[in-house]
């Protein structure tokens, strides 16, 4: 029999997308004008433990179709906004692991019929509904024009030794028996290989992809009072070689520990407003929830969202010395990989940076092909995580500073600002969490944020002091206008974002910031009892 | 992406190949995990929360677990994966035997998720630590919230909560075997190549589901089980569309306990083409009409509807404890309820369950099993004598008069007790003629009733692996017609016809159709049908439900019913597809190597480096 190449995934969509394209506009009323397909494939290892013994180990792999069908004409088509609705079309339609030809095809077939009938049924209706709204103001257009683009960069292999990453977890995950305080923790280790193949009838054909390997490190207790407390931190590396030595992960499961363990003597917060300095670590959490989830395109299109920022564009936003990027180009930053590094978005357009704040005034919103006032063309953050429509989301959050100074100066203005209030003290946030962090690829906590790890500084030069249950009132949007200065080294924050597309890794990179005033209060504790009996120590 | 439904086997079990000696000697302390299980066991009972109850019994009991699951479609592999996983349980009951804190709407079981899969004593230990202290303070809360409850009811029920067991050892030892992943991808591969074959054919997919676990058990009253369960299953789908854009649905499952129990390769080819043949028969099938008359359920369909019919007949349902201005939760009552010592079907029909025999007629049972998921001895059950109802099915949870367990608490139930479900259900017809007779037969009422012809049902959807579409519009379907009982939806259905023709017709549901129907049976076959299933513990046990489930047989020859009502399904007038199906090509792609995971072009393979400490 003679052997044939068999047709790579690329040939094999462009081949059925342009059958289906082709049927369609010639028979469907209405027709489609645009139709894109993007392929997820996701080839992982994970492996968990607790207190010393492995409690998962498994491999994944799965490929799946997200499906694109535009019907109308880019003014007007079925994605258009309508009541805070975008309409949801694509679910992610399973695909045989090996490019077989006869199970892509079907499935890409399946995919695109019940996709058109549901993109069709809404801009039937769009149409209908567009009469009722009679007030509607000039609108913008649906979908932008972009140039195609032809890539291919296929991310590396890696081969896992599951045993020896086993062992590590096991290793890592028993440093937590050191604190019997401690009643739950574990140590997670993923690595992930993904590839994105994407192609549209406009001739786009990309292939890209990333590897992603990430440590979670988690542990909760109770405080005699009842207050649950958590402590948490993760690893990222895009390459495995940028990973901790197993010292140094130790060290840091050491840390986490022991600063949840040292959590239980702290006393609880109180209400209190006050000058505070945020970790560049916190401060990007910060960023990244209060101000980047706030200028995503799509927000500000939408009539329900609160739109902080869309009359605000070319105007003073934050401090003239505050700058804020967004970089997908970027692969790291000071030799930590940023894992919201992409080549090109999910809608094939080429990833490029984007200064969104400039000297403190608003430039540009981050956007994905749907134009808003005066954009009218995607800046490449469509994104999505599969089985969700694409919308602009975060990538690599990037926050400059020319007003830096040593952490010294910066702890120095912290007590002079304090004194100068006449405050008891000041507030450091070392670290927090937010949906940002969290593991488990949900949640979709934008704009909270969690304080983990704070302490009271004291002006008349008392030790700084761990307190628990801090709890930010309000959102600290007006702290960002009163930033007083920043530090010199920025820090690395990687996570995973989850919002109306779904859960994306993204990054955040910031100084540590020293603001004016922060507002905080005392969490509500749902006093919980500690364990009756003692925890097993031997047999 | 999800992962496949991971389906927990609460109970049930066959000795794996040669008989094997109880082993008497065998020491729990040897064990691990039940060696920590009991010592923290021990521990539970001193458990106090101020004044509040002691538990007056504590089970801990984990299923260690073992599973491969594959799925393909047309000779692509679309997953494939192999998980190791501990799946622990924790009940604590504080009160007393007579009243305690569950049967209440207070009251539900609490699942343990991270648990240690290496036999770490102390990891092992401390979790459950950590969950009996937290399931003793809801079970304490519970207890409270039902006092207060049953203190405003004018008339509560009495009976006990929970039924005295005799405590019992049996520690089997583990037989550990290679589920053979890569070979069934393989044969996947090649079996949903054979779709390829049939055009027609819209979606198709073979999937196999391989589980093989050790249940580990022990409770305060001095019980400790250590059993093998194994379920293994091969699932063939394929759905095709009609002219007039309707989908018609088919599949065939096969269960087994073992993997090399399942049926050979020649046998699963043949297996795969018939459903192919079948679903293309049925897209080009008529619409049938309402109808009235004489049915004839041949071969796997008449126990597929003993199975249906029975599950909520012979186990009686628990009204929970609920506070006064409360809903009522609603249970579906059994319709043999009220009906103990009274004729419930024909008096050559008798009906029992029989967890003992490993086999009949040849065939290996999936339902046997040597002691349940609470720990007592499995018991054959007497459930109809010649017509007469004697007995149902029961867990530990004493329903009405019933105060014992007769070895039958499978599946996990509501509110903090164990539901009742089959082992080996035996359905024996004393008055039993050949098989072709019994065509001969309906064929006699068909004429004797002056119809056109008589229906033959082949094969209902059980376990189904109906669409969301058609699960609503039987629930619309029953709703408007005022019943709650009813069969699934028939997957093959033939006219019969007085010259001996057979034609086959689709679009068929059946109307309200419950245990009171056995009635109407009128004849039956000599030879019984085997019918292995996973069994999620409801009638309608949907394949994709994704609840803890475990392994039934029913056994039950060929019936012929006297009158059933089958209406044609409500149906949205179809769409067919604008964009005509893409062809198949018969070039076998490359498949990937056979023990590598499938990648894409790859651009270079390293291996992680290892740090040094």
């Amino acid at each position: 029999m003679l052997a044939l190449p068999a047709p790579s995934l690329v040939d094999i969509l462009k081949e059925e997308l342009s059958r289906e394209f082709a049927a369609l506009k010639s028979k469907a009323d209405p027709a489609p004008y645009y139709m894109a397909y993007e392929v997820t494939e996701e080839q992982g290892e994970s492996v968990s433990a607790s207190f010393g013994a492995l409690v998962n180990s498994g491999q994944q792999h799965a490929r799946g179709l997200d499906t694109t069908i535009r019907v109308g004409s880019p003014e007007f088509d079925n994605y258009h906004p309508y009541k805070g609705s975008r309409g949801q079309f694509t679910s992610f339609a399973p695909l045989s692991l090996d490019d077989n030809t006869n199970q892509i095809r079907r499935a890409v077939w399946s995919e695109s019929d019940r996709v058109y009938r549901l993109a069709s049924r809404r801009f039937l209706q769009l149409k209908t509904d567009e009469q009722l709204l009679a007030d509607e103001r000039e609108h913008d257009a649906d979908f932008s024009a972009e140039p195609p683009a032809v890539y291919s960069r296929l991310p590396e292999t890696y081969k896992y030794e599951a045993g020896a990453w086993q062992d590590r977890a096991r290793a890592w995950s028993a440093e937590f028996k050191k604190y019997p305080r401690i009643l739950a923790s574990s140590v997670v280790f993923r690595g992930q290989r993904e590839i994105r193949t994407l192609v549209n009838t406009e001739g786009t054909a990309v292939q890209v992809g990333n590897n992603l390997f990430r440590i979670e490190i988690n542990g909760t207790a109770l405080a005699s009072d009842g207050m649950d407390l958590g402590n948490f931190s993760t690893i990222e590396a895009s390459d495995p070689a940028h990973l901790p030595s197993d010292a140094a992960v130790d060290a840091r499961v050491r840390e986490v520990a022991g600063k949840l363990d040292a959590l239980v003597d702290a006393p609880p917060a109180e209400p209190m407003v006050c000058p505070a300095i945020l970790s560049g670590r916190a401060s990007a959490v910060f960023f990244h929830e209060i101000f980047g989830h706030r200028i995503e395109g799509h927000r500000q299109k939408d009539i329900t969202e609160d739109q902080t920022f869309t009359k605000m564009l070319g105007q003073k936003v934050l401090p003239d010395f505050i700058s804020v990027e967004f970089d997908p180009t970027r692969a790291d930053y000071s030799g930590v990989d940023l894992i919201g590094h992409y080549e090109y978005d999910d809608e094939g357009v080429k990833a490029r940076p984007v200064p969104v704040v400039e000297a403190g005034v608003l430039k540009t919103f981050l956007l994905a092909r749907s134009p808003i006032g005066t954009f009218t063309h995607s800046n490449g953050h469509g994104r999505r995580q599969p089985s969700f429509e694409v919308v602009a989301r975060q990538s690599n959050l990037i926050v400059e500073s020319s007003k830096r100074v040593s952490e010294a100066e910066l702890r120095a203005r912290l007590i002079e600002e304090v004194k100068r209030q006449g405050k008891p003290y000041g507030l450091y946030f070392a670290d927090v969490s937010s949906g940002f962090t969290t593991t488990g690829r949900q949640g979709t906590q934008a704009f909270k944020v969690i304080p983990l790890v704070v302490y009271r500084v004291y002006a008349d030069g008392r030790p700084d002091e761990l307190i628990r249950g801090v709890d930010i009132v309000g959102t600290p949007l007006a702290s960002f206008q009163k930033i007083l200065a920043t530090s010199e080294k920025s820090s690395v924050f990687n996570g995973y974002c989850g919002a109306e597309s779904g859960s994306i890794p993204v990054s955040a990179v910031s100084p540590a910031i020293l603001v004016s005033e922060i507002e905080t209060q005392k969490r509500q504790n749902r006093q919980e009892k500690p364990p009756l009996l003692p925890r097993p120590e031997t047999e | 992406m999800s992962r496949p439904a991971i389906f927990y086997i609460a109970a049930g079990c066959a000795l794996a190949g040669a008989v094997l000696a109880f082993d008497a000697g065998e020491d729990l302390r040897t064990d691990t995990q039940l060696r920590a299980m009991a010592d923290e066991l021990a521990r539970s009972k001193t458990l106090q929360l101020n004044s509040l109850d002691k538990p007056y019994f504590v089970q801990y009991s984990t299923s260690d677990a073992e599973q491969v699951a594959i799925r393909a479609s047309l000779g692509g592999l679309i997953s494939s994966e192999q998980t190791r996983f501990r799946s622990p349980r924790v009940d604590i009951r504080v009160g007393d035997y007579k009243f305690d804190n569950t049967n209440s709407v207070f009251s539900r079981a609490v699942r343990i998720r991270a648990f240690p899969i290496d036999d770490d004593y102390l990891a092992i230990r401390t979790a459950f630590w950590l969950s009996t202290d937290s399931l003793y303070k809801i079970a304490s809360d519970q207890i409270t919230r039902k006092r207060n409850a049953v203190r405003e009811l004018s008339d509560p029920d009495s009976t006990p909560d929970f039924a005295l067991a005799k405590p019992i050892h049996m520690l089997r030892p583990i037989a550990n075997y290679d589920l053979e992943q890569r070979r069934w991808e393989g044969i996947l591969r090649e079996l949903s190549g054979r779709f390829v074959g049939h055009p027609e054919i819209v979606t198709s997919a073979v999937a196999v589901r391989l589980i093989s676990s050790t249940y580990r058990l022990v409770n305060t009253e001095g019980t400790a089980i250590r059993i093998p369960q194994d379920a293994s299953e091969l699932q063939i789908r394929a759905t095709a569309m009609t002219p007039d854009g309707n989908r018609v649905w088919n599949h065939r499952f096969l269960t087994a306990l073992r993997p090399s129990d399942l049926p050979s390769e020649p046998e699963l080819q043949k297996a795969v083409d018939e459903v192919a043949n079948e679903t293309e028969a049925l897209a080009k099938a008529p619409l049938a009409d309402d109808y009235s008359g004489p049915v004839l359920f041949e071969q796997e369909a008449a126990p597929q509807l003993m199975a249906q019919v029975l599950t909520n007949a012979i186990a009686l349902e628990r009204k929970p404890i609920a506070p006064q201005e409360s809903n009522p939760p609603r249970t579906i009552e059994s319709v043999w309820s009220s009906r103990l010592g009274s004729k419930v079907t024909p008096d050559w029909i008798s009906i029992w369950d029989d967890p003992s025999p490993q086999q009949f007629n040849g065939m290996t049972l999936v339902g046997t099993y040597e002691v349940d998921d609470e720990g007592v001895p499995a018991e054959r059950v007497a459930i109809v004598d010649n017509g007469t109802l004697k007995d149902f099915l029961f867990s530990r949870e004493p329903v009405r008069n019933f105060k014992s367990s007769n070895g039958h608490g499978r599946l996990p139930g509501s509110y903090g007790s164990e539901q009742a479900a089959f082992g080996n259900l035996f359905v024996h017809l004393s008055e039993a003629v050949p098989e072709a007779t019994l065509k001969s037969k309906l064929l006699e009422r068909v004429k004797a009733s002056g119809l056109k012809f008589g229906l033959i049902v082949r094969s209902i959807d059980f376990p189904s692996t109906a669409g969301v579409d058609e699960l609503q519009s039987l629930i619309r379907q029953a709703q408007k017609s005022g019943y709650i009982r009813s069969l699934n939806a028939p997957l093959l259905v033939y006219r019969a016809y007085p010259d001996g023709r057979e034609e086959l017709v689709r679009g068929l549901r059946f109307r309200e159709f419950s245990a009171k129907d056995l009635r109407d049976v009128i004849a039956a076959a000599d030879h019984p049908y085997v019918l292995n299933y996973v069994n999620n513990g409801s009638a309608i046990n949907h394949a994709d439900a994704g609840a803890d489930a475990t392994t039934s047989s029913v056994i039950c020859p060929s019936l012929l019913f006297d009158t059933v009502d089958l209406a044609r399904a409500e149906s949205e007038p179809g769409k067919a597809p604008i964009v005509p199906l893409p062809t198949l090509s018969t070039l076998r792609s490359q498949p990937s190597a056979l023990n590598e995971p499938a990648l894409l072009r790859v651009a270079k393979i390293q291996r992680i480096p290892t740090h040094s400490q």
